[in-house]
């Protein structure tokens, strides 16, 4: 996920819904903190529901059902154009937020706002967790050292 | 046979209250908060989620609290109210070859690329009691932070040994068909690998742990190596019907355990290391392993060994491995039995009244 | 992509009770064959050449597990993005791998086609939903069987010719066979494989 114009229009969709997947509502309900949320028509209202999560036996062989995650989606129109939100959980408002954003964002009036205002600080701060989870875990890189057993 | 009955409906309704005033316990001491359980009772909501078969952890934590910490019966009602749920589909199979590692260790080779990993482990802790927690409002621990962070992605041990050619190849069916589901289909035997895995995902971890040792101890075939243990954030993909192409849902943690087990070979097959696998919801590590032995030991009939122990017999784990199927079935004997047992009462009695009759006119005979 | 879908019409205005609603109409259509109900109201946007009923059905019904079958009139069209957006199904790939099939009346499509179920699932049947001109004022059929008290007549209008006939052939493979239901504006009503069937009854 690069910040870099991305050729792909999917990938940069799916840049966003990744990002907006893992935001916290209270960062979302902050773009719209002055003005509310913009007229937009609900074509799927807010509900949850469950993926199968799948597996792959040994990590690379045949597929197999590990169990369900519950998924929260909405999807709406602003203007001409489409907004979608699937996402982990069961945060229906969330849903409803991240929809109308992803909407947003296909409209050249407002993806630089929401880019520099929204997804790029989220982007950052993702970052940032992950590099100080990984370091954590790096603190705890060992080497062992094999001893000479005797025989027994 | 259980009977249905009639009444008791407000003795049952005065059960649901006195439940609730124990599961509160002394009003004195301060109630729990659904995220005090998500976050300091991490382990047991991934058992609940591993059992319940269903990941999330704050309805995990709910049900933890509303069960007064019964993990079988908080796996109950994941899975009750998982059925209300509509499924919008199945998900990507999850990579975890690219999984955000915290824990990553291998028994089998020292120096791998990537590294040991220990991470949040309490394997080298001393099982002495920390009295310091029973005070509360200690200071908040902060783990030290190395200068780098870990490779962005480590290689599975396995699929190093599988490079040289020494170990059982994992690849997918001829067109990598969609995998069984037993929450829609019944299982049937022989049971393929998804179905089994799939069971032994969702199955009860004090069964799978005494499985997994009975193989260990002699009940089985296997010498097993824990080739690989991971542990991490995986992303979960997910093919969106409104969009037409596959999004990023969010993370969710897996433990993954890669079992290696020695192989004689067989007729036609060179002799090899052959793998156990072991795949569940959260840091859940006893789980994983155990999951990764008995999967190896219940692949007996593929490599042609006799399958003289339990853990090698498909029936008799996958159908008792689930506990929340096992629970309900010995507790049901709490059900009702009345008319059953009047039965069996009835025929005792008349067994003992011919033998009585029985060994009166013998010994009227003899006189 | 974006442009197009945006142009997708609402499925149920309240998910969850118009669900229920058109769910409680069906149940209730099958356990009292050969009897009228409506769902009218329930699904009003919905592509224009898709009825009310068929609408609600399909959206009540169908999930990304039960691939859909449509008339070959509907494919790629407006029905089907409108299908495969609210419900997550798939097209299915042949009669025989449909779970819920949308079939014209006229169609020429051997009702056999359509999956009867197995002997150890006959649950695995489909259920054909049979678009009609109207459901009376046609032939009439007799029904007898579960659910109706000594016999009900019904009298869809509009079906191509001998497949009064394949109805009754349905029938007659109980356990097996489809089940139907026979849809025309906003009302329905069913016949499912446990209903005899006479053709050309006394009416």
């Amino acid at each position: 996920m690069s910040r870099a114009d991305l050729p792909d229009p999917n990938e940069v969709r799916k840049r966003r819904l990744a990002l907006l997947a893992r935001a916290d509502r209270a960062a979302l309900e902050r773009v719209f903190a002055g003005a509310g949320l913009p007229d937009h028509c609900v074509l799927k209202a807010e509900e949850t529901g469950t993926v199968m999560v799948e597996g792959r036996a040994g990590g690379a062989g045949r597929r197999f059902n590990l169990g369900e995650a519950t998924v929260t989606r909405c999807v709406v129109r602003v203007g001409d154009h489409m907004g979608v939100s699937y996402a982990l959980g069961r945060d229906k408002r969330k849903a409803r937020l991240v929809a109308v954003i992803d909407a947003l964002m296909q409209d050249d009036a407002h993806r630089d706002a929401l880019e520099a205002e929204l997804l790029g600080p989220l982007e950052d701060a993702l970052r940032e967790a992950r590099d100080r989870a990984s370091r954590k875990a790096a603190a705890t890189k060992v080497e062992f050292f094999t001893l000479v057993r005797g025989e027994g | 046979m259980y009977v249905a009955v009639k009444g008791g409906e407000a003795a049952i309704l005065a059960t649901h209250d006195l439940v609730a005033e124990e599961r509160r316990g002394d009003p004195a001491v301060p109630e729990l908060s659904v995220a005090q359980l998500r976050e300091q009772m991490a382990l047991a909501v991934a058992r609940v989620m591993n059992e319940g078969s269903l990941f999330d952890e704050d309805l995990a934590a709910l049900a933890l609290k509303q069960s007064q910490g019964d993990a079988i019966e908080a796996a109950f009602l994941m899975r009750a109210y998982r059925t209300t749920l509509p499924r919008f589909g199945s998900s990507e199979p999850v990579d975890t070859a690219a999984m955000a590692i915290r824990r990553r260790i291998s028994a089998t080779y020292k120096d791998l690329p990537g590294g040991q990993v220990l991470g949040p482990t309490y394997d080298y802790t001393h099982r002495l009691f920390d009295f310091a927690l029973a005070a509360e409002g200690g200071e908040v621990k902060i783990a030290p932070e190395a200068v780098a962070p870990l490779d962005r992605t480590m290689p599975r041990v396995p699929d190093i040994l599988g490079a040289e050619g020494l170990m059982e190849p994992e690849t997918p069916p001829e067109g990598d068909p969609r995998p069984f589901d037993l929450t829609r289909d019944p299982v049937e035997f022989p049971a393929d690998r998804d179905v089994r895995l799939q069971t032994l995902a969702r199955g009860d971890e004090g069964f799978l742990l005494g499985l997994a040792y009975s193989v260990q101890r002699g009940f089985g075939g296997n010498h097993p190596f824990a080739g690989e243990i991971r542990m991490g954030e995986v992303s979960v993909g997910f093919d969106v019907p409104e969009l037409g192409f596959s999004i990023d849902l969010g993370e969710i943690t897996l433990t993954e355990c890669q079992m290696v087990n020695q192989f004689q070979g067989a007729k036609d097959v060179p002799p090899q290391f052959t793998r156990g696998y072991g795949l569940v919801f959260g840091h859940c590590e006893r789980k994983a392993m155990s999951m990764a032995i008995v999967d190896r030991a219940l692949k007996a009939r593929q490599f042609g060994e006799s399958a003289d122990y339990p853990a090698q017999q498909e029936e008799f784990v996958l159908y008792h491995a689930d506990n929340v199927e096992a629970a309900g079935f010995v507790e049901h004997l709490k059900l009702p039995h009345y008319v059953d047992f009047q039965g069996e009462l009835e025929l005792l009695r008349k067994i003992r009244r011919e033998q009585e009759e029985r060994a009166a006119a013998n010994r009227e005979a003899a006189e | 992509m974006s442009a197009s879908s945006a142009a997708v019409a609402p499925g149920f205005a309240d998910l969850v009770l118009d669900s229920q609603a058109v769910f409680r109409s069906v149940l209730d259509a099958m356990a009292r064959p050969g009897t009228i109900l409506s769902v009218a109201g329930r699904v009003p946007d919905r592509p224009a050449d898709l009825p009310e009923a068929a609408a609600g059905l399909l959206l009540a019904l169908a999930d990304y597990e039960t691939p859909v079958r449509l008339p070959a009139r509907m494919a790629g069209g407006a029905v089907e993005r409108w299908v495969v957006f609210h419900t997550g199904a798939r097209i299915a790939e042949s009669d025989r791998d449909a779970t819920f099939a949308l079939l014209d009346a006229r169609e020429d499509a051997a009702l056999a086609a359509f999956h009867p179920g197995e002997d150890r699932y006959p649950d695995r049947s489909a259920t054909v939903i049979v678009l009609c001109d109207a459901l009376e004022g046609g032939p009439s059929m007799t029904l007898s069987g579960p659910g109706i008290e000594t016999s009900a007549t019904v009298a869809p209008a509009g079906l191509r010719a001998h497949f009064h006939d394949e109805i009754a052939a349905n029938a007659e493979r109980f356990p097996l066979g489809a089940d139907l239901v026979f849809v025309a504006g906003d009302r329905l009503f069913a016949l499912p494989r446990s209903t005899r069937i006479a053709v050309g009854g006394t009416r």
